[in-house]
């Protein structure tokens, strides 16, 4: 059995009285990607932030626990989480020259958590982070360290901020859309760096994503989430093979396929994704679902198992797999 | 073979850098640097290449939003580089742009309506009623309800939004829309809304589309023809289905390696091709070919020559010393 790195148990989070995430419970186990998808809007950013400590201020957590390990993150003293973010939980985010202390050395930027966790400001801060820039695969790391991030592209500056999330070994990364700002040939570039990292250090990684094929190419696991809720949870493979709810099965069918067949119509999902405060009653995905019926406008499906290997929050898993 | 609608030749964008005394130049940036393309009648060409390969200067040139430095675009047989403002201003009508953000691309203080009727407005053409009843008509070509001509931009979502940006460059029935990104800044589950849309459009209306596009999945899916660009030039070009299966230039290669599958077990299982390094800085690119710094396959000559596009196969060039070398040997 692998060891739980994170979990997460019925998390809520309210921005202004309005619910924006509704009970969001998964599991990251220790060397394990997880990948949350879903679209903008539907909690995915919060719930990363919410694990960091890190909500905007007009959001609260409003239930649910975050455990790290056996620790109870939202028990521990402001002090107490800041001592392990950086050290045992790190993020990294969508814009990294944006994310990066303009005014601060790559170097310096780098080496700062080692400074402030391992207290090794006596030993060689610069040398340490100038060996975490090449473990990232930055040319030239000695020059590299002591430029600032607009000396820097933008794929090398995701790099220096992976040298950053990993130079205490997390045991938790939060990838909030790694890869969305840069091109696909750098994109490549920082998905196997990010998969050689896993492997070498165990690091449990928490991606989230709205690409397909990012998932595909990453994550262990996949967990679907719409309008606030987990809505369908399996390992990658089953996933893709077949979907147990619609929003899922839609989701991946709208995507044009390097094999697919050229100009053919996609399948298209009706409607948009309902604003938070304006959620409807019953399931979520309701308005826009074809298979939606009584049911699924008075209740809301909880997420239950299916087929052994995942979970779905569908009154009609089983019509899921003919709807298209 | 009839006259293509749109064709660039050695077009070249060159932007100045600033910073010797006087302000004068030290330097040029070449954005677009000699490219020549083709779009035939109810054809869609799709740019394809990384942010800062020049494919959106070349796009904003081809529309006169951008002066090129050299070369010639014409339209439908005239030339409009060097036409005069009145001979730019008819051909407005003629070719239109969607762009990636429909929400910086629509004015919040007027109606939909009001947006969708300025470009007939600005031409003068039809009486206030007839611009109506076109507004009217163009809600309903996009799929949108026409009482809500009404209602201001911020009452719409992103994809409501893009299609009536759609709705406003066919206000004046032109003949080619350039769309520059169109899709990237939507949902993943409106995507597909407005991919439909713009094909069916093309098909009823008989329209031309430059795309221009980073995603490639896209591209394959939507366009008849593709232009991958890198660092100001083309290096190869074709008909989508031959340059998606075998790819010639080996940048297309690693472009197309480079995208992810949405299918776990192709994407584990295939070989990908991962360039090392960044795009070069276009101010101080390398001599001889431009990928020779990222190239797998380079040899001396590459760093020596700049590679012409050469034919490879039926209405298919790419630029390549190795791949696709200028002086054949026959058979």
């Amino acid at each position: 059995m692998t060891k739980t790195v994170l979990k997460v148990d019925d998390l809520k989070v309210s921005i202004g009285g309005d619910p924006v995430v509704d009970g969001v419970g998964f599991e990251v186990a220790e060397g394990e990607i997880l990948s949350l998808v879903g679209e903008s809007g539907c909690g995915k950013s919060m719930t990363a932030f919410s694990i960091m400590g890190l909500l905007p201020r007009a959001a609260t957590m409003t239930g649910g626990r975050v455990l790290l390990g056996q620790t109870d993150l939202h028990a521990l003293s402001q002090t107490e989480r800041r001592k392990l973010r950086g050290d045992e939980l790190a993020m990294i985010f969508q814009e990294p020259v944006a994310s990066l202390n303009p005014l601060m050395t790559i170097g310096r930027q780098i080496a700062e958590s080692l400074v402030v966790h391992r207290k090794t400001g006596g030993r060689d801060p610069r040398r340490a982070a100038i060996a975490m820039l090449e473990e990232v695969g930055i040319p030239e790391p000695e020059i590299r360290c002591d430029q600032y991030p607009f000396e820097l592209s933008g794929g090398m500056c995701q790099r220096a901020m992976i040298a950053m999330a990993l130079i205490c070994r997390p045991r938790l990364l939060i990838a909030d859309e790694p890869t969305t700002a840069l091109d696909v040939t750098i994109q490549a570039q920082i998905l196997e760096l990010m998969k050689r990292l896993r492997a070498e250090t165990g690091t449990a990684i928490l991606l989230i994503t709205h690409d397909m094929g990012v998932v595909a190419d990453m994550a262990d696991r996949v967990a679907v989430m719409y309008a606030g809720r987990v809505i369908e949870e399996a390992p990658v493979e089953a996933i893709f093979a077949r979907q147990e709810h619609p929003y899922t099965r839609l989701l991946l069918s709208t995507i044009p396929r390097l094999d697919g067949k050229p100009k053919a119509t996609l399948p298209s999902i009706e409607g948009v994704v309902p604003d938070i405060g304006d959620w409807p009653a019953g399931c979520r995905f309701n308005p826009r679902c074809p298979l939606a019926d009584a049911p699924c406008i008075e209740t809301q499906p909880p997420l239950a198992a299916r087929r052994d290997v995942g979970l779905a929050a569908c009154w009609h898993s089983d019509r899921v797999e003919a709807m298209l | 073979m009839s006259a293509p609608l749109l064709s660039v030749r050695d077009l070249k964008v060159h932007f100045p850098i600033r910073g010797g005394p006087l302000g004068k130049p030290v330097g040029w940036v070449k954005a677009v640097d000699g490219v020549d393309l083709d779009i035939a009648r109810g054809e869609s060409l799709a740019l394809v290449g990384e942010s800062g390969c020049g494919k959106s200067t070349l796009g904003a040139a081809i529309l006169g939003m951008q002066k090129p430095t050299g070369g010639t675009v014409s339209f439908d047989g005239k030339e409009i580089v060097h036409g005069d403002a009145g001979a730019r201003r008819s051909l407005s009508r003629d070719m239109q742009i969607v762009f990636q953000d429909p929400v910086s691309a629509l004015n919040p203080k007027l109606t939909i309506g009001e947006s969708i009727a300025e470009p007939l407005a600005i031409h003068g053409v039809g009486s206030a009623r007839e611009r109506r009843e076109r507004v009217t008509e163009l809600l309903s070509l996009v799929g949108l309800h026409p009482q809500h001509a009404k209602r201001k931009p911020n009452a719409f979502s992103g994809g409501q939004r893009q299609r009536i940006v759609i709705a406003r460059a066919l206000a004046l029935n032109p003949e080619l829309l350039i769309l520059d990104e169109p899709v990237s800044a939507l949902d993943v589950s409106i995507r597909s809304q407005i991919l439909n849309l713009l094909l069916d459009l093309q098909k009823r209306l008989g329209l031309s589309y430059l795309f221009i596009s980073h995603d490639l999945s896209v591209v394959r899916h939507f366009a008849d023809r593709v232009a991958v660009m890198y660092l100001g030039h083309l290096v190869e070009t074709g008909r989508t289905e031959d340059v998606f299966a075998r790819p010639v230039h080996p940048y297309t290669e690693a472009l197309l390696s480079a995208v992810p599958l949405p299918d776990p077990a192709a994407q584990r299982s295939r070989q990908r091709i991962v360039l090392k390094g960044d795009l070069p800085s276009p101010a101080n690119p390398p001599a001889g070919c431009k990928f020779v710094t990222r190239c797998p396959l380079a040899e001396p000559v590459c760093r020596e020559s700049h590679p012409p596009l050469v034919p490879v196969g039926e209405g298919w060039r790419a630029a390549c010393h190795v791949r696709a070398p200028a002086a054949a040997p026959s058979g």
